[in-house]
């Protein structure tokens, strides 16, 4: 696996619950979620990935981001 | 030069390298020996407690080697053990001195969407068979950790997390190719071979080499309903009476338990959990997740969460979820099981004191809900007889230390004993470990009425109980 240790799983579920709780829609979360293995992702993309669908829905505001 | 090797009667004899040179000749995957590197790379047991070093271990290429292997042994009066996934609790993928005939090379799995099914190779490992089969959106029933294998769960009976709404993994067997002690290759379905059909539904190991498999397949997500909430371990009582409230009502889409567990102070885990004990209701609503996150919600209000992992989650995430708490090779295993008529104030008291009193942080007290599905199969219309109870609990004892083997397997008897008191005597071979109990330790709790069935069967088609090296049922 790319990156991460015994409990990558259970982080790829963290991780994607709290882009939900910040507000990322369920359907986009969902989305987001499918494209990757569980079991072998990478964190790194998995949160760049959420973070782009924050930002590109307007759920968070990124100073100096062009919309 | 030459190897030994243990015997079926428990005694040595030689392999001769001209011998060993010659059976490896026909094969197509290879023959090892202890001393072999290529032995590292071998898929290893899941329980530490039992590596077992074979005289001799067959990477099977496929089911012409599983043939080849067979005779091999079986000519020369050898032990044999089989390895799927090699995830037996008890320890039974593994034998020390024998031969092990293993599967692992043999992991394909092709999914006929349209007739919903799923071909399974005898080594694939549920990771391999979701993977495929979530592809299209289907599922069959598997267990609840993706590192199992296919083959030891089918054919032991399977509990995942969709077993109230489709069953046990071996109720979605259609048919299988076996490689029986005599070398025959045999398929077993509803329209032939019916008897090793009912048996091996359940039955174990004891009637051949499954190849493949062949499951019916049902539309599940990608994305499914999850709930994952964890509580403190001092509201496990209040908890599990409110978990007991709400499953007496629940749907059969809903499959849920209660797992109580410490983990590590690791940095993938919220601080919250670190080192501290816990008991987390988890939760899967087979069908529209829209529709099952609410009726999952309750589980998350049953006391003070310290982390709730609730949310749609690809079911394939989900198949995974509890894969650190059962890491290959690292750990020791002893577990033994209950099943509950009924869940009572008493029997929930009994199993919150032993998962207050666990006595290592990986060791677990589980409570699985049952029925739905389950109970829509007859007790004798497969091998895998317990079809009522619907509450199971396992006491897994897990643990890293070998000086410690002693403590953990005897707390584990005396938990599995003290809440015993509220069971119905019968256990799951699955979940069942081995100490120095006979392989064939549990079977008569665990079969029941079909026990006198399956030894027929055995002795039909195994009457010199060549495959030996399972939870043992003896040819009548």
């Amino acid at each position: 696996m790319p990156e991460g240790g015994r409990f990558h799983v259970l982080r790829f579920m963290m991780t994607l619950k709290a882009a939900r709780d910040f507000g990322l829609e369920p359907k986009a979360a969902d989305a987001i979620a499918m494209r990757f293995d569980p079991l072998r992702w990478d964190h790194g993309h998995l949160v760049d990935a959420l973070t782009a669908a924050l930002v590109e829905r307007g759920v968070v505001d990124v100073p100096g981001s062009v919309s | 030069m030459s190897t030994s090797a243990t015997t079926l009667a428990g005694g040595q004899t030689s392999l001769s390298d001209e011998d060993l040179q010659s059976f490896e000749a026909q094969l197509r995957g290879p023959a090892l020996t202890p001393a072999d590197p290529e032995l590292a790379s071998v898929r290893a047991p899941f329980n530490a407690m039992h590596a077992g070093i074979p005289a001799l271990t067959i990477e099977c290429s496929g089911t012409a080697d599983v043939i080849d292997a067979v005779r091999f042994a079986r000519e020369r009066g050898l032990a044999v053990a089989v390895r799927g996934g090699g995830h037996s609790v008890a320890g039974l993928s593994t034998i020390d001195g024998g031969v092990l005939i293993d599967l692992s090379p043999m992991n394909g799995v092709v999914v006929d969407p349209d007739l919903r099914l799923a071909h399974v190779q005898g080594g694939a490992l549920l990771g391999d068979l979701d993977r495929e089969t979530q592809a299209y959106g289907l599922a069959a029933p598997g267990g609840v950790v993706s590192d199992t294998g296919v083959a030891g769960l089918t054919l032991g009976g399977g509990y995942g997390w969709l077993r109230r709404k489709y069953g046990l993994s071996c109720d979605s067997l259609a048919s299988a190719q076996i490689v029986c002690a005599d070398g025959s290759v045999r398929t077993a379905s509803a329209g032939e071979n019916t008897d090793l059909f009912w048996a091996i539904r359940g039955g174990g190991g004891n009637f051949g080499v499954v190849t493949s498999f062949t499951f019916r397949l049902y539309p599940v997500g990608p994305i499914v309903a999850f709930s994952g909430t964890f509580y403190p371990i001092e509201e496990v009582r209040d908890v599990m009476r409110g978990w007991r409230s709400f499953v007496a009502e629940a749907p059969n889409e809903i499959t849920s338990v209660c797992v109580t567990i410490t983990f590590p102070a690791d940095p993938e885990m919220p601080e919250a959990v670190h080192d501290r004990p816990c008991a987390i209701i988890g939760a899967v609503y087979a069908g529209d997740p829209d529709e099952g996150m609410p009726m999952l919600q309750p589980l998350r209000e049953l006391g003070t969460p310290l982390v709730d992992l609730s949310q749609p989650m690809p079911f394939t995430a989900v198949q995974s979820a509890f894969d650190p708490l059962f890491p290959r090779g690292q750990l020791r295993a002893y577990w033994k099981t209950q099943y509950l008529d009924e869940l009572s104030d008493a029997a929930i008291d009994t199993i919150a004191a032993k998962a207050l009193d666990r006595p290592e942080p990986l060791t677990l007290v589980n409570t699985f809900h049952m029925g739905g599905a389950i109970n829509d199969v007859g007790p004798e219309d497969t091998a895998f007889a317990e079809r009522s109870s619907p509450f199971m609990v396992s006491i897994d004892g897990l643990w890293g230390d070998p000086a410690r083997d002693a403590d953990l397997v005897g707390w584990v008897r005396s938990a599995w004993r003290d809440i015993g008191e509220f069971g119905t005597g019968a256990e799951y071979l699955n979940f069942t470990g081995l100490a120095e109990e006979a392989p064939s330790a549990s079977v008569d709790s665990a079969f029941g009425r079909n026990l006198r069935r399956l030894a027929e069967i055995k002795a039909k088609y195994d009457p010199d109980n060549f495959f030996r090296r399972n939870n043992n049922i003896a040819p009548a």
